[in-house]
């Protein structure tokens, strides 16, 4: 059964603008996301790696070589397997660097334009035949199907419309790191196709030739000549050589690379490909051996090559032969399509731009676009061209192979790359290019030009046999390529940033940004990158880099400007490779090399890198992570509020504690300077780091219109590496607000008590008055007085009554004085004040028998709250009563003002009691500590009159002197009494 | 006596390729080559190949990708 041509170039053009369609609705977004994303479309795109060879040649593979043919898959096998240590590194680097090509990943390692070159150059050698070889499959298939001579035309019109759908869903974007959506889904479709053509076919072919799977087995039993033609070959061919070969090219070839790295959307669909890919294989190479015997037994007249649609023809059912057809179609589109968008990124990254340069005065997205399209058009017409001059000699396998062996000659630098930093540049670029030179005279070059360079040294070439030859080729390049590479290495030295590189493909931290930028914002970033890229470009990356950095236009933190710096290199990276990237940011974006970035600014950045390589830690760095983050938990979870300020005056700790207090989260402030954050907080907190103080008592803030009060506190945070930079500086914020509050109900309760005690006293004062106005109101009632008289006994009432009205005011005063009220200072008289105190002691019957001698001078003026300067002096005066309870002597206080410097007064209540002993009086400000027997003393009055003094900026100090105790109040003068003070005292 | 320290799966995937090694490209693959084995034997060792990886795969789940 033979198809006429027109049927068959109408069902693949058809079939080509189906997959232009499902490409389109995918990109528009029609179809489910569940389904576009899905690991499985991700799984079925990687089978571009099976092309017409796999579809078409492993047939003719199998029947020359037996079970060599799974060589081929079972090496990619080897390769995912080892997903986590191979092929999940390469993915970080290329998502997190924005690497799109196997030549992007080398000239990223080793810094070097020029292994980005070679390798390119290595690339294109081994892909435009391997293009050719599909264009060709395609011809050649299409003769198989008419048994016309000239499918040229077909081929031709095949070319066009495959470079059209490249071109249109491959080079949608600017950068190929840009998700092709489209692409992906067609060629997911394109794989599924050819999995459910070749099963098909191996299913009728079992069905016609053995009546099905019990007939075949029966037939082998028969002809055991079959199953030893399958594993004689195996046996004593290339078997391991081939195993190396798709090894490297299950990850290597320019169309995988792109797919497993470029196209990845998440690294847990590489972790499902690990099987499934290998799975997809291994059901497609299934049919292989089923298609080779029924082959044999139906023997449908074609080339083994091309079996099988020699048997879906055979079959006599159009379907079949078309979905055949159709499958080989996929094959090679695909993999024409895939190669094409790899070959011309790196074409593009490593042999045009680098050269060419960007051009600051042009549209450069749309320059870029179109010199992306003219590679595109330039490599799928190589391709071609090179399908004119080919000669249809060898089988299909043949050229794969070439390019297989080309693709291997990567595999000692991707072993260095990611592990052994030691490798150089100039070692890579040796063994390569001396790898390259065994596979250019052993097995590209015999099979064009007869050459047989290599045969004088006792190589064997191409020409002497397929695929034998690969086996010694093999060995040979790589052996060659392994030991330049090695030597070469090891006698040159990398430069800086080829280490750093290096430590960055080992997953070791590299070097920390040191330094800050000249650019100091992302305006200037954009300015800056502006003559490099034109305006519009350089706006549109930056803007794009500060939006996935979550950054905003003003942002000024250096360790974010770094990051942002490091992912604008990383979007210019997808966008034209490594190496121009690293030059136009080195070159615009420079750093500040006169500046010191102090360690602490990194802290952020090295917690990040430790974050993410955490479950990576081994043995001792397991251990110090978990002492670092033991550390960082005591910080972090002390209910004390803790900032650290580098030198600088930039933050780089915020803990939970100082978070909760200010209402201001860590990501807000961290980077910052401290007057950058905002009020009351940031004036606050940058007045204290400024001040030559230790300690802020008693701050008042107010928030929410409710007062707060907080304590602060700094210390130096010394240099553990002595270097010669400046310390940085620790500050504590302690939320004092429940102690003070907790401290006025204390004073109200201590004042209450006061006036327990003195109530007796105050009967007796109030009784005293109350006594003379009976006896005056009685003399008005029984005594006929005159005018005059009367007068003086009411002025004599009124006096009493006033006496009375005095002692209950003051009262008053004393027992509302400070209870959850701050009121804001005032001037206050200390000599009126102490003989306010001295008042209200003297209510005290105990007190009356003190001889209280205030010799304060008159106009003495502090600053602070009358009433609770009362409280201080009532309860040092009610000590001091208690002291002298026991005097023989007559009992005295003094009360005086003993020197004046600068702004201070310092007032002494001076008492003849008996003292404090020593072991109580270092006690004696600490609260419920007392010599009084139980129910005379609560313990707090000289707490509170510590705290009182303190709070009003004062000092209080208590000693034993002349055989009782002195107390001595410093206390701030009011400012503008400083000088009328100074004048009393000396007056 | 000391804790098991988790290796991850990188050290799994070494052993893994290992015994893939040894299945098919060893004097065992030599062996089972020559011995008239049935002829899907080679895709019978590499779907156990592929049932191993599936494993580590649920086990790669668990750690940085």
């Amino acid at each position: 059964m033979t198809l006429d041509l027109g049927v068959i170039s109408a069902v693949a053009v058809g079939y080509l603008l189906l997959l232009f369609l499902i490409a389109y609705i995918t990109d528009r977004q029609w179809l489910p996301t569940w389904l576009t994303r899905n690991p499985l479309v991700y799984v079925l795109s990687l089978g571009v790696y099976a092309t017409t060879w796999s579809y078409y040649g492993s047939v003719g593979f199998a029947k020359e070589q037996g079970l060599n043919f799974l060589t081929i898959y079972l090496g990619v096998t080897l390769a995912f397997v080892l997903t986590p240590v191979l092929l999940m590194p390469i993915l970080r680097l290329t998502r997190t660097y924005q690497l799109t090509s196997v030549a992007d990943l080398f000239a990223f390692r080793f810094n070097s334009q020029m292994a980005g070159i070679v390798v390119t150059l290595l690339m294109l050698a081994g892909v435009l035949p391997y293009i050719a070889l599909q264009i060709r499959a395609v011809a050649e298939s299409t003769q198989v199907m008419t048994r016309e001579a000239s499918p040229d035309v077909l081929a031709f019109w095949f070319v066009v419309l495959v470079t059209g759908f490249t071109i249109i869903f491959g080079a949608r974007h600017v950068s190929p790191r840009e998700h092709h959506d489209g692409l992906v889904a067609a060629i997911a479709f394109e794989s599924l196709m050819k999995l459910v053509a070749l099963l098909l076919v191996a299913g009728v072919a079992i069905w016609q030739a053995f009546g099905g799977l019990g007939g075949m087995h029966a037939w082998l039993a028969a002809n055991p000549e079959h199953l030893e033609a399958l594993y004689a070959p195996a046996r004593e061919g290339p078997w391991v050589s081939l195993l190396v070969l798709a090894f490297a090219a299950g990850f290597l070839l320019p169309r995988q690379f792109h797919m497993l790295f470029a196209e990845n959307q998440n690294p847990g669909h590489l972790n499902v490909a690990s099987w499934g890919f290998p799975l997809f294989l291994l059901a497609l190479t299934l049919a292989i051996p089923p298609i080779l015997w029924a082959a044999e037994v139906l023997q449908p007249g074609t080339p083994a090559d091309y079996h099988v649609l020699g048997i879906s023809l055979a079959s006599g059912s159009t379907t079949l032969a078309l979905l055949a057809y159709l499958g080989g179609i996929s094959a090679a589109s695909a993999m024409i399509v895939v190669s094409t968008l790899a070959i011309s990124s790196m074409t593009l990254n490593h042999l045009v731009l680098p050269f060419a340069g960007p051009q600051p005065h042009r549209d450069l997205y749309g320059a870029l676009r179109w010199a992306r399209r003219i590679v595109m058009v330039a490599v799928i017409a190589a391709g071609y061209g090179f399908y004119q001059i080919l000669e249809p000699t060898s089988g299909l396998v043949g050229w794969g192979l070439i390019s297989f062996l080309a693709m291997a000659q990567l595999l000692p630098g991707i072993i260095g790359l990611l592990f052994w930093p030691r490798a150089t540049s100039g070692g890579f670029i040796a063994g390569l290019l001396g790898g390259s030179a065994v596979w250019v005279f052993t097995v590209l070059l015999p099979p064009v030009t007869g050459d047989s360079t290599m045969a004088w040294l006792g190589l064997a070439s191409a020409g002497e046999g397929q695929p034998a030859i690969y086996q010694s080729a093999t060995f040979w390049s790589l052996a060659l390529n392994s030991v330049l590479f090695v030597v070469i290495s090891l006698l040159s030295r990398p430069d800086e940033r080829e280490r750093e590189a290096a430590a960055v493909c080992r997953d070791l931290n590299p070097t920390l940004p040191v330094g800050d930028l000249h650019a100091r914002s992302p305006q200037q970033f954009v300015k800056r990158l502006a003559s490099v890229m034109g305006k519009s470009a350089a706006h549109k990356e930056v803007e794009k880099a500060v939006r996935e950095r979550g950054l905003h236009w003003d942002e000024t933190r250096p360790t974010h400007l770094h990051g942002l710096r490091a992912q604008v290199e990383r979007n210019i990276s997808g966008m034209m490779g490594p190496v121009l990237a690293r030059m136009i940011v080195d070159e615009r974006l420079q750093m500040d090399t006169q500046s010191r970035t102090a360690l602490a600014q990194n802290v952020r950045l090295i917690e990040d890198r430790l974050e993410t390589s955490r479950t990576r830690l081994r043995g001792l760095a397991a251990e110090l992570d978990r002492l670092r983050r033991y550390h960082r938990q005591i910080i972090e979870d002390l209910p004390l509020g803790v900032c650290a300020v580098a030198q600088g005056g930039r933050l780089v700790r915020w803990n939970a504690a100082i978070a909760e207090l200010t209402q201001i989260s860590m990501s807000d402030v961290v980077g910052r300077h401290l007057d950058e954050l905002p009020a009351p907080w940031g004036p606050l907190l940058a007045s204290f780091h400024k001040s030559d103080q230790d300690h802020w008592h008693r701050q008042e803030i107010h928030t929410d219109d409710q007062p707060r009060w907080y304590s602060l506190h700094k210390a130096t945070i010394e240099d553990p590496a002595n270097s010669n930079r400046g310390d940085d500086t620790v500050l504590l914020v302690e939320d004092l607000t429940d102690v003070s509050l907790l401290e006025q109900e204390l004073a109200h309760s201590e004042r209450l008590a006061s006036i327990g005690r003195l109530a007796a006293g105050v009967a007796h004062e109030i009784g005293n008055p109350v006594t003379g106005i009976c006896c005056l109101a009685q003399e008005l009632r029984d005594d006929h007085t005159d005018a005059e008289r009367t007068a003086a006994i009411a002025e004599d009432v009124l006096t009493q009554a006033q006496r009375i009205n005095n002692i209950v005011q003051s009262l008053v005063r004393y027992a509302h004085g400070g209870v959850g009220n701050q009121r804001p200072p005032e001037p206050v008289d200390l000599a009126q004040t102490v003989d306010e105190a001295i008042r209200l002691t003297t209510l005290s019957r105990r007190a009356r028998v003190v001889r209280f001698d205030n010799q304060l001078p008159q106009n003495v003026i502090v600053s602070g709250d009358p009433q609770q300067l009362v409280q201080v002096f009532v309860n040092l005066f009610s000590n001091a009563t208690d002291a002298c309870a026991d005097q023989i002597d007559e009992a005295r206080v003094e009360i005086l003002q003993t020197r004046q410097e600068d702004d201070w007064f310092a007032v002494v209540v001076h008492d003849n009691g008996g003292g404090i002993s020593a072991d109580v009086l270092d006690h004696v400000l600490e609260p419920f500590v007392t010599t009084k027997r139980p129910g005379h003393g609560t313990g707090l009055g000289l707490p509170l009159v510590y705290n009182i003094v303190r709070e009003h900026g004062g000092e209080v100090l208590i000693e034993n002197r002349g055989g009782g105790t002195r107390v001595t109040l410093r206390l701030r003068a009011m400012p503008a009494q400083k000088d009328d003070g100074m004048a009393l005292d000396h007056g | 006596m000391a804790p098991i320290q988790d290796t991850g799966p990188g050290v799994s995937s070494v052993l893994l390729f290992l015994l893939g090694l040894l299945l098919i490209a060893s004097p065992f693959s030599a062996w089972w080559m020559s011995i008239g084995a049935p002829w899907y034997t080679a895709w019978v060792l590499w779907g156990l190949l592929i049932g191993l990886s599936v494993l580590l795969s649920l086990r790669l789940g668990h750690y940085d990708t």
